[in-house]
């Protein structure tokens, strides 16, 4: 439900453009927020999408790309676990960051979507401390 | 040349030493629509890419870089992927360029970091060598904003972590004590 907490234990899935992947390595800039950004970055929530596996939710993920995105083959997805973000940014910046995960679904579309939030000042510690975490990389399309 | 043309590289790929860059001329969909503005947004998206191309170019015949074809090629295809991402907006933010340009001509002897886009459009360079980062962002100001990450080798479950601000001219001695000599920067 909106504004509800992804359990740490669970996964997200992050679009990263082509200018965040050069070669198809994900840099620290595809988990920033723009300067001018008061929200939060979006992400997809892959327990949400009760898929059999990892392979499914990568499938899952990509077709909701597909339909709001305008998605390159040089496009990558970041898989990253939620408890792992929340520890890594808490326990290494010097204000004991929380950041938060919370489901953001967008209405009558992407069911799964959810935004990181609290990531600003210090956009480029924070996004360095979660490209740490990165578990696996995809093909966005 | 018509005003709603856009004009970039058409080299996609990323190791194209020995290849000159060539350019692609892509058109708008409203080419044709006459427009009385004396200087449309379009006008001024085309002014930035030219000099962002330029500058581009220059770094590409700047041979007293050491590495000065592969960062263009970078920076070519970042360049291009910025405008498929978004077509009426500047490809590289032109001041942002122009800082790390800057300190490229500062510092010759950089080692070729991976480069990509913020969402600001603005340079971020990264060198990543086993657990050590050093990443620098190119502001349109002027500043470099940096981040330095490596083990601690007094305890070692532990990363030594220093962030900062500085400016194209000062931020290699400010990170100088860290000891880059074998991971960005090249000996000798």
């Amino acid at each position: 439900m909106k504004g509800d907490a992804v359990p740490d234990s669970d996964n997200i899935a992050r679009f990263c453009k082509p200018s965040t992947a050069l070669n198809g390595i994900i840099e620290a800039t595809a988990f920033m927020l723009r300067e001018r950004d008061k929200g939060g970055l979006s992400v997809n929530w892959l327990e949400f999408l009760k898929c059999s596996d990892r392979d499914h939710e990568i499938k899952e993920v990509q077709r909701i790309y597909s339909e709001t995105l305008s998605v390159s083959k040089n496009a990558r997805i970041a898989i990253l676990n939620v408890g792992e973000i929340r520890d890594i940014v808490r326990s290494e910046t010097h204000d004991d960051r929380n950041i938060e995960v919370l489901h953001d679904p967008v209405s009558g579309g992407d069911q799964s979507h959810s935004e990181i939030h609290n990531l600003k000042p210090d956009n480029e510690e924070i996004a360095e401390l979660i490209l740490e975490v990165l578990r696996e990389t995809h093909p966005a399309r | 040349m018509p005003e709603a043309a856009y004009q970039y590289f058409e080299s996609p790929s990323v190791n194209q030493e020995n290849r000159n860059p060539k350019f692609k001329i892509f058109w708008r969909e409203d080419a044709f629509t006459q427009r009385e503005d004396a200087f449309t947004q379009s006008d001024l998206v085309s002014t930035k890419d030219e000099q962002a191309q330029e500058l581009i170019l220059q770094i590409r015949k700047s041979f007293f870089i050491f590495n000065q074809e592969s960062l263009a090629n970078q920076l070519i295809t970042l360049f291009n992927f910025a405008k498929e991402e978004r077509p009426t907006s500047p490809g590289i933010s032109v001041n942002s360029l122009s800082s790390f340009y800057d300190f490229l001509k500062l510092n010759t002897n950089i080692r070729t970091p991976n480069l990509s886009l913020s969402p600001d459009r603005n340079i971020y360079a990264s060198w990543r060598v086993e657990k050590r980062v050093f990443s620098a962002h190119f502001l349109p100001e002027g500043d470099i904003r940096f981040v330095l990450f490596k083990p601690n080798k007094r305890h070692p479950k532990r990363k030594i972590r220093v962030t900062g601000i500085a400016t194209s001219d000062t931020l290699m001695e400010i990170i100088a004590p860290e000891n880059l000599s074998d991971w960005v920067l090249y000996e000798g």
